[in-house]
């Protein structure tokens, strides 16, 4: 258990490097001049110079990089090129609030699409199947940047039940943050909701197959006890999904922060990408893929948790 | 009789049904959206005469992006399908990588699928804004980027079907007979591929479309370039004057995406689901679960094409003072030809007190019987009976509610497989103790001491009791063996037991047992409690026989004489000493064994290499007594002899029934003629030299443990049965073995090598050219593997010579027989 748990967080560690350096290259490739985003096209070249030499990328690359990856190392983000103010800081203040609608988001995916995955399992067929079905398609159709402009029209503007937009720090006021994060939250798991509750709808058919699950009835077990039984041995492809989920929320993120103007990093990775905003954006990537390591993680030990064999394999 | 069952098997429907195309027009799922999507696409590509006439358009806002506004796959001025960059890139970086990381396996395949693992981890959107800011006028190189990070979709899926299929005996057939590597990838394997990569396409394409979109609502991309995500994002700015210019853009994505997805997913059911679903007559469900007092609601004319037949078997007791009684139950299933009768009307009972045992040729519904009266059929199925009597009281006429109440209280269910049985993710010990608290009303500590004492009763004890209390079933085998290969020999054990004092439960209240058995569990020894057997044929049972002529029906194992009873330290010499003969049930020698590929520690039974049973089978054939293999994978009776299935497989792989023997009729008869091959519990061990893989002789130490372990305990099914003829042209060999050792692909390779003088088998670019299925249709039956082995061309040749001969063989000994009939 602990070798397979060093395995998996081994295997993060690698996926956190090798994905930070090949960004690292990738964005220095891509912003070739980032003083002209910087500065914008009325600097001077004399300007750019200075900003050049400001922030160090007169040197040569791989200089850069060892300069920029042993700071990481030491868990220092570097400064912005933007406003000259450390990265880690300003993630500090933007990671909260993404992590607050992901994170709901995916609670709103889990417990939504479990109950209409194992409603529409353990009836396969039947109305509410069909129903699920019908909603999937077009959820799955609908574009998740629409159905939020949508959400943002009914609930905010029209209904006026929450803020359009905006972010609400839980410090400063509980219900103002679950206020201000409902509504991107929804727009955010709607998508995710499908999945997961067409992977457990499957597995709970597969499951319900099963001997065992006809020998618990043969004992007298009743109804429910033995849905227990079903949905643990199903959640194993659920949670799955919900894991890739977690990834897909991080980028979908991005889109609805926009619309619902959040603060949070997808705000910041934008900004970033139009400023030419290295630092930040390899700072941004870095903090993203440590959530994406830590959710892989905990969803291997689940797995494990739930069906030993996944750890053997 | 082959030609019939032929026929028999060709599908009806493939003719017309034609090709995929043809079938995916026909249906309405694929066909409106098609056109659908082409009617999209020619409003896209006739655009710029269309659109200025559509009122919806009429609007300052779209003066600015007038004719592209229907753009069916992107909309990019440049080119019109700027999602199919996005698919071509996946597709170019997906499928071939998957196809050789699932064909090749080895290094390739585990560092491309790290690769996928990790793409599919990292949140794409942040990357894409990263090569934005440096590329912003490059709307193409940015929908590569997406093409890259959705590749592992196409990777994962053209992994997963290469390896299914290249685990497919026709493609180790290609193998064999000389295909090379890109012919068998060029010829089969794409074939199976493209359809799912299809399927994959058209999410793939909705899903790009929709990333499109919204890099373009977010400004990024081309600003010159309209298009739907940018027409929102006007829309967006403009949303509360006038809400509709929102509204049409993403309409009209909107239905492209669902119309790609119902395409994909229409096909994904035509080339998955081969058989089209089953029809199911509402009308009829619905009258089975109203009337669920039962009372036989299906009449004769709604039970379709099935022959009539008549009500069989006989009732002994009076109905009230029965423990059970079946009166004319008829099993049926919904199929797509429409209800298809299984069980035909079977009518016996069982007293107070007494074991009645049913057996019978696999397929004949023994075990439909049980989980009717269970009221426990699985979906699909409906049990017709003029009563069903547990306890003196017709529960047909009980609801569903009520009826269920009786379970675990009135009436119970000892399964015959253990580990299948018994849920993996809770241990052992919640399993005995869940029902005892929640059924019974037990308090927990009372509930906890009666499932450890009944663990106790059936001999699990020591460290044994402590797994199996507190563990799940995979981890007690795990700590049981300490090796994952060679647990699954010790299910039989720590599985098996523990619910086996729900039969000790059971007894002692006087209640009947009513058991669902075939004839390869019913081992000699395990014949115990029975004392009454319903004989069961395909069609109805065929009589009842009493206890006392039941080993006529299983009749002896391969019994091993071990002169030497040293535990085997190499084993090959040792077996060589041992002197193998099989033995009827009187303990008469009916003819010698004359090699023994293994044996256990106790040399109590042995592995009877195949060969040498099959040459038993002819010597006793020999002798002109009534043994006989047929080649048919059933017995029959015939000429008032008992034909044994010997259970291999002469042309059907599927089909392997094992060591059923038809017991019907040939009870009745001249007990002396019968002497069948008994299904005897046998294990292969290997020496601990012998074995090729020198890594594996620890796991073999293991499993002959493990064999003395299971022989003590006396469970499990054994080496059954065995046919080495080829299959078809191309030389598949196929073994029957027990389930329980050759799950894992070492070990079977470690029986190979066995059966092979010891050499691992090469064939192609892989040391273990097996594959192992699993056949379902079995696990109710016996817990049975089919291997399939893929032979070389000179030993196939040799199988073939070898098959032939014995053909004649049999086929002199039929007209030898029928003379004497």
């Amino acid at each position: 258990m602990i070798l397979f748990t060093l395995k998996r967080l081994l295997s993060g560690v690698v996926l956190l490097v090798a994905v930070s350096v090949a960004t690292f290259f990738l964005a220095h490739t891509a912003i070739s001049d980032p003083t002209a985003a910087l500065l914008g096209t009325s600097a001077s070249p004399e300007q750019q110079a200075a900003l050049a030499q400001k922030i160090g990328i007169d040197r040569p690359l791989l200089v850069q990089f060892w300069d920029w990856f042993s700071h990481l190392l030491m868990g220092d983000f570097g400064v912005s090129w933007r406003n000259f103010q450390p990265v880690g800081a300003q993630l500090a203040i933007k990671v909260p609030v993404t992590l607050s609608v992901v994170t709901a988001a995916t609670i709103i995916t889990a417990v939504v699409g479990t109950a209409f995955g194992l409603i529409a399992g353990l009836r396969p067929g039947g109305w509410f199947d069909r129903i699920t079905k019908a909603i999937s398609v077009v959820l799955f159709a609908l574009p998740g940047f629409w159905v939020s402009l949508v959400l943002v029209i009914w609930f905010a503007i029209d209904l006026k039940w929450f803020p359009a937009v905006g972010y609400v720090p839980p410090t400063q006021s509980v219900v103002g943050w679950l206020g201000s994060i409902t509504l991107p939250s929804v727009a955010l798991a709607l998508g995710g909701i499908v999945a997961v509750a067409e992977q457990l709808r499957n597995a709970v058919l597969a499951s319900k197959r099963q001997d065992y699950v006809r020998t618990l009835r043969s004992r007298g077990l009743s109804g429910p006890r033995v849905t227990v039984h079903i949905l643990r041995n199903s959640s194993p492809a659920a949670l799955t999904v919900l894991a890739l989920m977690f990834v897909g929320l991080l980028s979908g993120a991005i889109v609805v922060e926009a619309i619902f103007s959040l603060p949070g990093i997808g705000q910041l990775t934008q900004a970033s990408s139009q400023n030419g905003d290295i630092p930040m954006l390899l700072g941004i990537t870095v903090v993203s893929i440590v959530f994406v390591v830590i959710v892989n993680l905990l969803l291997d030990l689940v797995l494990g948790w739930i069906n030993p064999k996944v750890r053997v394999s | 009789m082959t030609a019939t069952t032929l026929t028999g098997a060709i599908d009806p429907e493939r003719a017309r049904r034609g090709g995929l195309l043809g079938r995916f027009l026909r249906r309405p799922a694929g066909l409106i959206p098609l056109v659908i999507f082409v009617l999209i696409v020619l409003v896209a590509v006739f655009a710029p005469l269309l659109a200025p006439h559509d009122p919806a358009f009429v609007d300052l806002s779209i003066a600015k992006a007038p004719p592209s506004a229907a753009h069916p796959l992107g909309g990019d001025s440049t080119g019109r399908d700027i999602a199919l960059v996005t698919i071509i890139t996946a597709l170019v970086a997906g499928v071939p990588a998957g196809v050789v990381a699932g064909y090749f396996g080895g290094v390739f395949d585990r560092i491309s699928t790290w690769v996928s693992d990790a793409l599919q981890s990292i949140p794409g959107m942040i990357i894409l804004l990263v090569v934005a800011a440096g590329t912003r006028s490059n709307f193409v190189l940015l929908m590569i980027t997406v093409g890259v990070f959705m590749a592992p979709g196409y990777f994962r899926i053209a992994r997963s079907t290469t390896i299914a299929v290249r685990a497919e005996p026709y493609i180790d057939a290609a193998r064999v007979s000389g295909l090379g590597n890109a012919r068998i990838l060029g010829a089969h394997i794409i074939r199976s591929v493209y359809a799912p990569v299809i399927i994959q396409t058209a999410l793939t394409a909705g899903i790009a479309m929709d990333i499109q979109a919204g890099l373009q609502f977010l400004g990024i991309g081309d600003a010159n370039t309209p298009s739907w995500g940018a027409m929102m994002n006007e829309g967006f700015r403009l949303m509360l004057s006038n809400p509709l210019i929102l509204l049409w853009p993403s309409a009209a994505l909107g239905i492209t995406i669902a119309v790609l997805a119902v395409m994909g997913s229409t096909l994904a059911e035509l080339v998955q689901v081969r058989t089209p679903e089953a029809k199911k007559d509402r009308a009829l469900a619905r009258r089975a679960r109203r009337g669920a007092a039962g009372v036989a609601i299906v009449t004769e004319e709604e039970v379709r094409p099935q022959p009539v037949t008549l009500s069989t078997g006989t009732l002994r007791h009076i109905a009230e003072s029965s423990a059970a009684r079946i009166e004319n139950l008829r099993v049926t299933y919904d199929t797509p030809a429409g209800l298809v009768e299984v069980v035909h009307g079977i009518s016996l009972d069982v007293g107070a007190g007494e074991v009645v045992g049913i057996v019978g040729e696999s397929g004949s519904g023994k075990s439909q019987t049980v989980f009717s009266v269970l009221d426990l059929l699985p979906e699909g199925g409906n049990a017709h009976a003029d009563g069903i009597w547990v306890g003196g009281k017709d529960v047909t006429r009980l609801d569903r509610r009520r009826r269920h109440a009786l379970l675990g209280r009135e009436i119970g269910y000892i399964p015959q497989e253990p580990m299948s049985n018994l849920d993996p993710s809770y241990t052992i010990g919640h399993q005995l103790v869940e029902p005892l608290r929640s059924v019974h009303g037990m308090p927990r500590a009372q509930a906890r001491t009666l499932a450890r004492d009944m663990l106790v009763r059936v001999g699990i004890v020591d460290e044994e009791l402590q797994l199996a209390i507190g563990r799940r079933p995979v981890e007690a085998r795990r700590l049981i063996a300490g090796d994952e290969e060679v647990a699954v020999g010790v299910e039989g054990e720590t599985v098996r037991q523990p619910l086996d004092p729900i039969d000790e439960n059971v007894r002692p209240a006087g209640r009947a047992i009513l058991k669902d058995r075939d004839g390869l569990h019913a081992t000699a020894e395990g014949l115990g409690d029975e004392e009454r057997f319903v004989v069961r044929r395909k069609r109805h049972p065929v009589g009842e026989v009493e206890r006392r002529l039941m080993p006529h029906i299983w009749l002896a194992g391969v019994e091993v004489e071990a002169p030497d009873a040293r535990p085997q330290e190499s084993g090959r010499a040792a077996v060589a000493d041992v002197k193998a003969v099989a033995v009827d049930i009187d303990h008469r020698e009916v003819g010698r064994v004359e090699e023994v590929a293994s044996i256990d520690e106790r040399h109590q039974f042995a592995a009877a290499r195949i060969e040498a049973v099959d040459r038993l089978v002819g010597q006793v054939a020999g002798e002109k007594t009534a043994l006989r293999v047929e080649g048919e994978s059933k017995g029959e009776a015939a000429g008032g002899r008992l034909l044994l299935d010997r259970g291999a497989v002469r042309s059907d792989p599927v089909n392997l029934a094992g060591f059923a023997a038809a017991p019907d009729r040939a009870v009745s008869r001249d007990r002396d003629a019968l002497r069948v091959v008994q299904a005897g519990r046998s294990r292969c061990g290997v020496e601990k030299d012998a074995g090729a893989a020198g890594g594996q002789n620890r796991v073999h130490e293991h499993s002959l443990l493990q064999a003395r372990r299971q022989a003590d305990r006396r469970i499990g099914p054994a080496v059954v049965g065995h046919d080495r003829e080829p299959i078809g042209p191309t030389g598949i060999a196929v073994v029957g073995v027990a389930a329980e050792f050759f799950v894992k692909l070492p070990v079977l390779a470690q029986f190979l090598a066995v059966e092979r003088d010891a050499k691992p088998r090469t064939v192609g670019n892989r040391d273990r050219a097996v594959a192992v299925g699993h056949q379902p249709a079995l696990d109710h039956i016996v817990p049975q593997m089919v291997v399939v082995g893929v032979g070389r061309e000179r030993e196939i040749g040799q199988y073939r010579a070898e098959m032939q001969h014995r053909r004649k063989l049999d086929a002199e000994l039929a007209r030898g027989m029928d003379s004497d009939a």
